[in-house]
């Protein structure tokens, strides 16, 4: 017994001799974010992951930021650009903020732009996506880079909102590993540490060039769990959480001490058909039945979308009729979603020369998207009622973009589209280019869409530098998929934040979802 | 007893090499790790890019030469994700697990083992049907539900305890630890709990049906007529008869909770290792799959063998060769 006795105490002194205790912050100056994962790294150029950018989001800074209001509208700020100027079509002029100093001391100077875009080009895992439209970027001086474009590119200053600054002179002190231990940014926060699937610490930065922030500490969790996330915030553990779940929705609207925030997010749910090949895989008995157009709107109307709103969303979604996003450029006022009329759908089927419809296999992912289940089987209801038997095609989550990238087992697929940055271009043209015509183009486009007018629509597009140019041929794209019924939206997503009563918060309709130094605590 | 330790360590290198090959046969039908990994409008160059990074560029046999090769030097491999070691990714939440878990069994065992003798002493009275009835309740209740109601009832409603992560923790020797912590306990009770109740049941019906089993026999007569002490008879002559079966499903179960307590590190983002496969499978992080898999073989390799040996202190008899 004695001995058993001396041996526990030996090991308890050994536990204390190696232990150094953890300090707790104070709860109140200190704002615990719940999401919904982890980050995948904390090197800003490297990763498009959400979580990820959601830390290079406070630890550094654009060079130009987006500010959202309540409505989910930006207006671009300067940030570590102060004026951008287009000196041609391919040439740009960014003057850089003086005076500003990273984290670790080391002065923000050109030297830095041109190595931040330089790495985000040299990422292999998502990040090189940020800087695609980007040639080269030069230094002219300390604090001015010359910027040029592969081809007219209007929209570079939105691009500019989601390229990240970091030091130069701090990687070539630590290298690649360094950085990943220790991010050093100019932004608002600094990062304190990093435990996978516990928790990411960021501090204030009391010497931040902006306005101050409010909130001293930052926390985030990742609570994967949609009841631990709602519990932990109702338990009053986490002051802010990412994706209320639907069913709780009311829940933490009423609680005593919460309040719901949600705003229409970035998401478009929507059906891509083959609308251009003669024979289509998932249709066996000849030629292509989508290739009439009284098919298709007879597919687009069948859909009762207010129906599955209710049923499937309990109301939190929006129905809609193009993939680009209301503010984004692209977006069509005047385009409203396909109305319901099943009558009619029936009639023109039977015009058509489908009186008893017909059958065809619809690829579809098991729980890539929210609620992506039910609300097929309830597309696939709606279609049956009109004599249009989708064979639901269910792929798992991670072999789903595998299976229909190539196009050529996908009649027909279900997919969400993001407008985050605020311009659809990028996304028409990986998914309607026609494939394998123009380099960097219809990569993904799995249905093989293919019109002449809309290619062209979208290269006059990208050839140009005025906005406006842009917007109008962009804006002219959606009204073509629109009449084409190339694609059938169904609803924009919309994103539930739930937060303890009193907090500042403003959500963000992109990528980079908390930017912790717009916040205050009451 | 150095032969039987040789024997097995040979058996372990053969069943991680067998295993490592069925996992690495079956990683390569998941998703294609650089299409889940980079953005879903990626373009095809990016693609590649990032499938050369990955070294995913050669043919399945070249690929799996160069994980053999470099198994044998150690090196299992980056994690595709975290571009990190897979081990060091692995080991990283180890303590975490390890701390849920260890309290868990002891929590099953404390309470399982007792009341197994009990009720299978007792096998008619009305607190042992009860119990077993109860115990029929803890072994079909869901995981998931379970964690989720006692989050709803002592986190939310009575706020007792915290619902989720692992609270303040105390650094010894670079792990993370919570239970050195007042509030690292607070936030281990819940977990623990959770884990437990279904060993708790299985191992409480197992002691229940060694100990009827046992106390039939002869020499419990015997030792009843001898005038040994009902207590004695229980605990000394019968229960360490009794307990061979339940040592083996402990030492399965044990095992089986620290590689696969994915649902309820989920429920209560705890930080462990069961997590990290989940994910690793959803986004095909193959390396960290395969070390993953291999590690939990070689756990339970060692586990068994400290069954075997425990064994032999419970029963003399038993010999190892």
């Amino acid at each position: 017994m004695k001995r058993i006795v001396i041996l526990m105490l030996a090991v308890a002194m050994l536990i204390f001799c190696g232990a150094s205790v953890m300090a707790a912050p104070t709860r109140a100056e200190t704002l615990v974010i719940g999401t919904t994962g982890d980050a995948t790294t904390i090197d800003p150029h490297a990763s498009n992951a959400m979580w990820s950018n959601n830390i290079t989001i406070n630890v550094f800074d654009p060079l130009v930021r987006k500010v959202f209001d309540k409505a989910g509208k930006f207006t671009l700020v300067p940030s570590l650009a102060t004026k951008w100027e287009q000196k041609s079509d391919t040439i740009w002029i960014l003057t850089l903020r003086e005076g500003v100093k990273f984290h670790n001391g080391d002065p923000f100077t050109a030297d830095d732009v041109v190595f931040s875009i330089k790495r985000y080009k040299d990422s292999t895992t998502g990040g090189a996506g940020f800087v695609q439209p980007i040639a080269s970027a030069l230094a002219l001086d300390t604090y001015k880079v010359q910027i040029r474009t592969h081809a007219p590119y209007a929209i570079l200053v939105l691009d500019m909102a989601d390229i990240y600054i970091s030091s130069k002179k701090h990687f070539e002190k630590v290298g690649e590993e360094g950085i990943l231990k220790r991010p050093v940014g100019t932004g608002p926060y600094k990062f304190v540490e990093w435990i996978k699937e516990d928790h990411i610490t960021l501090d204030v930065n009391e010497k931040y060039w902006g306005a101050k922030p409010k909130i001293k500490r930052a926390i985030m969790r990742p609570l994967k769990n949609d009841a631990t996330r709602v519990a932990a915030l109702l338990s009053g553990e986490v002051d802010l959480i990412y994706n209320v779940p639907v069913r709780d929705i009311d829940r933490v609207a009423r609680g005593a001490n919460t309040e719901v925030k949600a705003i229409p997010g970035p998401d478009v749910m929507h059906i891509n058909i083959d609308v251009t090949r003669q024979r289509t895989p998932g249709y066996k008995n000849g030629k292509n039945p989508f290739l009439d157009p009284r098919v298709r709107e007879a597919f687009a109307i069948a859909i009762d979308r207010d129906s599955i709103i209710r049923n499937v969303y309990g109301g939190h979604a929006y129905p809609t009729g193009q993939l680009p996003i209301p503010g984004a450029y692209g977006y069509v006022e005047s385009i409203k979603p396909y109305p319901y009329n099943p009558e009619k759908a029936r009639q023109l089927l039977k015009e058509a020369g489908y009186p008893n419809g017909f059958e065809f296999v619809w690829d579809v992912p098991q729980q890539r998207y929210f609620n992506d289940g039910p609300c097929s089987q309830a597309i696939a209801g709606f279609l049956a009622k009109v004599g249009i038997k989708a064979k639901l095609n269910m792929i798992p989550s991670n072999q789903y973009l595998s299976y229909i990238n190539p196009g050529d087992k996908t009649t027909a697929f279900y997919g969400a589209s993001g407008t985050g940055k605020g311009d659809i271009g990028y996304w028409y043209n990986r998914m309607f280019y026609t494939r394998d015509k123009k380099e960097g183009a219809g990569g993904s486009n799995r249905t093989h869409y293919s019109n002449p007018t809309v290619d062209k629509l979208l290269d006059e597009a990208d050839s140009t530098a005025d906005v406006k140019v842009r917007k109008a041929k962009l804006e002219e794209v959606t009204k073509i998929l629109y009449q084409d019924y190339a694609i059938i939206p169904i609803y924009q997503y919309e994103e539930p934040y739930g937060l303890v009563k009193g907090l500042d918060f403003t959500p963000r309709v992109d990528a980079f979802i908390f930017d912790v130094h717009t916040m205050q605590k009451k | 007893m150095l032969f039987y330790v040789i024997k097995r360590f040979i058996q372990m290198i053969i069943v991680i090499a067998i295993v490592a090959t069925i996992v690495f046969i079956f990683v390569n039908m998941l998703g294609d790790p650089a299409v889940l990994l980079l953005p879903p409008e990626a373009s095809p160059e990016e693609l590649a890019k990032a499938r050369a990074a990955m070294g995913l560029d050669s043919s399945p046999w070249e690929q799996y030469k160069l994980f053999v090769v470099n198994v044998i030097h150690g090196d299992l491999g980056n994690s595709f994700v975290f571009r990190e070691p897979a081990m060091k990714l692995i080991f990283e939440r180890m303590p975490a697990t390890l701390e849920i878990v260890v309290l868990a069994m002891f929590i099953a065992a404390l309470i399982a083992i007792p009341l197994g003798v009990y009720v299978g002493a007792h096998p008619n009275t009305f607190a042992s049907r009860s119990i077993l009835s109860l115990s029929l309740l803890c072994i079909s209740m869901p995981t998931f539900w379970f964690g989720i109601v006692l989050i709803l009832v002592f986190s939310v409603q009575l706020g007792w305890l915290p619902s989720s992560g692992r609270g303040d923790v105390v650094i010894v020797w670079g792990m993370r630890l919570s239970f050195l912590t007042w509030d690292g306990i607070k936030h281990l009770i819940l977990p623990a709990i959770t884990l437990a109740v279904q060993q708790l049941a299985t191992q409480l019906r197992l002691t229940r049906a060694g100990m009827m089993e046992v106390l039939r026999q002869d020499y419990i007569k015997f030792a009843k007529a001898k005038g040994v002490s009902p207590h004695d008879v229980l605990y000394g002559h019968a229960l360490k008869n009794a307990l061979i079966p339940v040592i083996t499903v402990y030492g399965l179960e044990f095992g089986g909770l620290v590689v696969f307590a994915t649902i309820t590190e989920t429920i209560f983002a705890w930080p462990g290792m069961g997590k990290l496969l989940i994910d690793s499978i959803n986004i095909s992080d193959r390396p960290v799959i395969i070390a993953y898999l291999m590690l939990a073989s070689m756990l339970f390799v060692v586990i068994n063998f400290i069954v075997d040996i425990l064994y032999t202190v419970v029963d003399p008899r038993i010999d190892l060769r």
